[in-house]
């Protein structure tokens, strides 16, 4: 599968990008780099957020932004040294020689204009065709990147395709003219595991000649693509090499700390639990058949459908699906942000909706939540000592001097030093403002926890920080945790209890090593499979999958899962399944188990 | 002493914030000495400006003790310019302090209160936005007659609509932030949440609006003057001065550079601090001013 490196697509010798501070001194984001693209291979630039990949990437187009400078030895891209070529010279290059793809392909494309209309100009910027012809490639190009119904989708707006049919059309604009390189940048970070899993694969196919620089802060992406892979910190590659090479053996700190951090189904987390996994007791938060429905301009999104949940002191439940499967939104109804249209939320027995807002109140001490992202959730203004101390106002508990108190000890509780009071959120880092969310849920010394994606806005050494924060504080202050993740992986490490989400509907529920282990419906199995694995030599038999989740506005017949399901047989889409008991498990499926997953984990 | 140490390093962090703010410091600047003027205006006063004096009329810049020259009556032209600032950077000032307490208190109960209360102001809103000022303007002097007061009243509750959308957008984008839910869920009131999370994020962009708005109240001013149905006949503003001047453009024209070119300063002045401010928030954030 892997063509032999023949000869470099692109060489690049002592690469500085410096950006100007605003005292006006310079800092070199990258430094003195070299690097080589065969033809046929993809090399992952691989590091953590603020490492410089991107800068690399961007540099070599040519597109640093303005604050920044670039200085290079020589750039070789098919022979032609680019080192010299003035701006115009180099937009001639862009589009032609060298393509980049973006991480977020709604902001890339023009939202005023077909994507029909954005891919033709690509081709007359660089090519003499006429118009019919011009059209007549990029349908052919919208074919081969797997697009359905291809002409129909050329005149499509963007906002009207999905994120991942985006992408498709991304590639297929990037290799119009047959580029000998083309720079990716996290082409998939913004995309569901399982439609990941399909771009993934269709880079690799389209490759033919070219080479390709995919720059990732994720190590499982690499693994599962890369050739060689680059491991890049403060500016500079602390070690490259074979992409099995590098993860398998690698020779520096910083590679094997990275590696470490990175959860995967085939070794132990960085971050032990230790002691048993607990066994779910009295439910202390339980939602009951709820259903969440929203409604506008009589359509109706039944974002929540029949939903059962519980957790219980001391337990961690991991919700997980793919986005727009509505886990956020029961986390909302559980939360009281939503209102259920149908069902009951109980706290400790009592049902929530029936309580007036003073009853409520003692409540909101023991129930928290902590939002996903660590930027939006800390009011930028606000000192940190009044952000976590807003929680102790609004209950009216405690004297000024108790409250000083408490607000010192749960800092240091989260790990975060007693000078960060007085500061404000934005001079802290994701993983410290996840800290500080944090520290705010626990102050009132709440008995549940739900979390929305806690983590996935951080780099993975900051994960597994916050993940180990997590576990210690369960173990002291005997919290239930309600974690929403897409990372299955993860969960497989740190839950007790996984739940699985598609369309507003659970359809498995048990326990996470045997979930991970041996899951019954076909769309665990799916999720599984596409979850990407750090740990090299893994095959790459992935469950085909086929296309996209339908629409929750208009939800298919019977299974909802039919459209997608590899064992899809006609009962499926007359007859719904029920969530029934099967095993140690709770699962929706006519044929529980009969996927096995391609390559089964070793326990 | 510890106030004091406070008020140090306040002021030292403003001082810092108008490093690199060419805007900031030039307005700040010119600001402060338009507000030393109105403070000492009586003192530095050469004359009474109303009292005429037809033996000196139409005198020209340079004159002996009348160094910005006279106008047609005789009237001392430097004293009447300062009177005219008191009177018409008051006029500005309190109108767009009206406009800013309506439109922010609007705006901030239209975003607070989802439902009828908020297509109400909303509505409310439009209207105000569709009367044409000048004719309010007319039919006010008619049934109440000239002066300050009701000329301040006129152009400030004809001016909040402005700050109630602006307040009302800017407070609705950060009521979707995250920690406004987070503070929701622990139970902190509406009305705390509007004053410790809501009012200090509008804060920024509303002071660089009432800026901005000063100018456009001050040349509003100065055109109805003009017009004449602003200040009473013979009150020393801008804009009768202005009025006045025009027969003596050719035989007196500093009588129209003095007013016009006093407007123009204020404006600038005004301007030049808007656009400070605003650079400064989006430098650094929005981090505290004091």
């Amino acid at each position: 599968m892997k063509a032999p490196p023949s000869r470099n697509v692109l060489s690049v010798r002592g690469l500085t990008v410096s950006f100007r501070k605003l005292n006006g001194e310079y800092v070199d984001v990258v430094r003195s780099i070299d690097l080589d693209v065969a033809s046929g291979e993809i090399l992952g630039l691989v590091g953590e957020s603020g490492s410089g990949k991107t800068m690399v990437g961007l540099s070599l187009l040519d597109l640093v932004p303005q604050q920044g400078v670039r200085s290079v030895e020589s750039i070789e891209l098919s022979g032609a040294d680019l080192s010299g070529f003035d701006a115009k010279q180099m937009q001639e290059v862009r589009g032609r020689d060298v393509a980049m793809i973006f991480q977020d392909p709604m902001s890339s494309f023009n939202p005023v204009r077909t994507v029909g209309a954005s891919m033709v100009e690509v081709i007359c910027r660089h090519q003499r065709k006429s118009r019919q012809e011009a059209e007549e490639l990029c349908v052919d190009a919208l074919a081969k990147v797997g697009v359905p119904a291809p002409r129909q989708r050329f005149s499509a707006y963007p906002h009207e395709l999905s994120g991942g049919l985006r992408q498709r059309v991304m590639i297929a604009m990037a290799t119009l003219n047959d580029p000998p390189l083309l720079v990716a940048d996290e082409p998939t970070t913004a995309l569901d595991a399982t439609i990941q899993a399909q771009i993934l694969d269709l880079l690799r196919q389209r490759i033919d000649q070219r080479g390709i620089i995919l720059v990732t802060h994720d190590l499982g992406v690499a693994a599962e693509i890369c050739d060689r892979i680059a491991v890049m910190q403060r500016g500079q590659f602390v070690e490259t090499g074979p992409c099995v090479e590098v993860l398998s053996r690698p020779q520096h700190e910083y590679t094997k700390k990275l590696i470490r951090s990175v959860p995967s189904f085939r070794r132990p987390y960085v971050v032990a639990r230790d002691g048993t996994r607990v066994e779910a007791g009295q439910p202390l938060l339980e939602g009951r058949d709820l259903s969440v429905t929203f409604s506008s301009r009589g359509m109706q999104l039944r974002a929540v459908k029949n939903v059962n949940i519980a957790v219980s002191r001391g337990e961690t439940v991991g919700l997980v699906g793919e986005s727009g499967s509505g886990k956020s939104t029961l986390v909302g109804a559980l939360m009281g942000i939503h209102r259920p249209t149908s069902g009951t939320v109980l706290f400790d027995g009592a049902d929530v909706a029936t309580l007036s807002g003073r009853e409520l109140k003692p409540l909101r001490r023991r129930l928290q939540l902590v939002f996903q992202d660590p930027y939006a959730s800390l009011n930028p203004r606000w000192t940190i000592r009044r952000i976590v101390g807003e929680p102790l106002r609004a209950q009216n508990v405690g004297s000024n001097n108790e409250n000083e108190a408490r607000i010192r000890e749960v800092l240091s509780l989260v790990g975060l030093p007693e000078d960060a009071l007085d500061r404000r959120p934005g001079q802290f880092s994701g993983g410290q403002r996840q800290r500080i969310a944090i520290a705010r849920a626990l102050i009132l010394e709440p008995e549940i926890l739900i979390a929305d994606e806690p983590v996935a806005a951080l780099d993975v050494s900051m994960q597994a920080q916050v993940v180990a924060l997590l576990n210690k504080l369960q173990r002291n202050l005997d919290i239930g945790y309600l974690i929403v993740a897409h990372d299955l992986a993860l969960m497989h490490h740190i839950a007790d209890r996984i739940v699985v989400m598609y369309l507003g509907e659970i359809v498995e529920e048990g326990r996470a090593e045997s979930l991970t282990r041996s899951p019954l419906h076909p769309y665990t199995t799916a999720l599984l499979s596409a979850a990407p694995d750090p740990e090299p030599g893994r095959t790459l038999n992935r469950v085909p999958m086929r296309g996209e989740q339908p629409s929750p506005l208009d939800p298919p017949s019977g299974c909802a899962f039919h459209t997608r399901c590899p064992i899809a047989a006609a009962r499926c889409r007359e007859e719904k399944p029920a969530l029934s008991q099967h095993h140690d498990r709770l699962v929706a499926c006519h044929y529980p188990g009969d996927l096995r997953l391609p390559n089964a984990k070793p326990a | 002493m510890i106030l004091l140490s406070r008020q140090l390093s306040r002021a030292r962090r403003l001082s810092a914030a108008g490093r690199g703010n060419t805007e900031l410091v030039a307005g700040g600047a010119l600001i402060l000495l338009l507000i030393t003027l109105v403070v000492f205006a009586p003192l530095l006063m050469a004359h009474d400006p109303a009292a005429s004096n037809l033996r000196n009329r139409l005198l020209a810049i340079g004159a002996e003790s009348h160094w910005l020259g006279t106008d047609q009556l005789g009237r001392d032209i430097w004293s009447r310019l300062l009177a005219g600032l008191v009177w018409s950077t008051t006029a500005a000032i309190s109108a767009t302090l009206i406009s800013l307490f309506i439109g922010a208190f609007l705006g901030l109960s239209a975003a607070a209160s989802p439902g009828w209360p908020r297509t109400l102001i909303r509505w409310f809103t439009d209207t105000v936005i569709a009367f044409p000022g000048l004719i309010v303007a007319v039919c006010v002097i008619a049934i109440i007659g000239q002066g300050w007061l009701p000329m301040v009243l006129t152009l400030g509750f004809l001016g909040w609509p402005v700050f109630a959308r602006v307040t009302y957008a800017e407070a609705l984008s950060l009521m979707e932030r995250s920690y406004v839910t987070s503070a929701r869920l622990q139970g902190v009131s509406r009305g705390s949440i509007l004053l410790g999370h809501i009012a200090p994020g509008v804060m920024p962009t509303l002071l660089a609006m009432t800026a901005f708005n000063c100018a456009d109240m001050l040349i509003a001013e100065s055109a109805l003057s003009f017009l004449g149905i602003g200040a009473p006949l013979g009150a020393p503003t801008w804009g009768n001065m202005l009025a006045e001047s025009r027969q003596y453009l050719l035989r007196a024209p500093w009588l129209v550079f003095a007013p016009g070119i006093a407007i123009v300063v204020v404006v600038v002045a005004a301007n030049l601090l808007g656009d400070g401010l605003t650079r400064r928030y989006r430098q650094k954030g929005p981090a505290p001013l004091l």
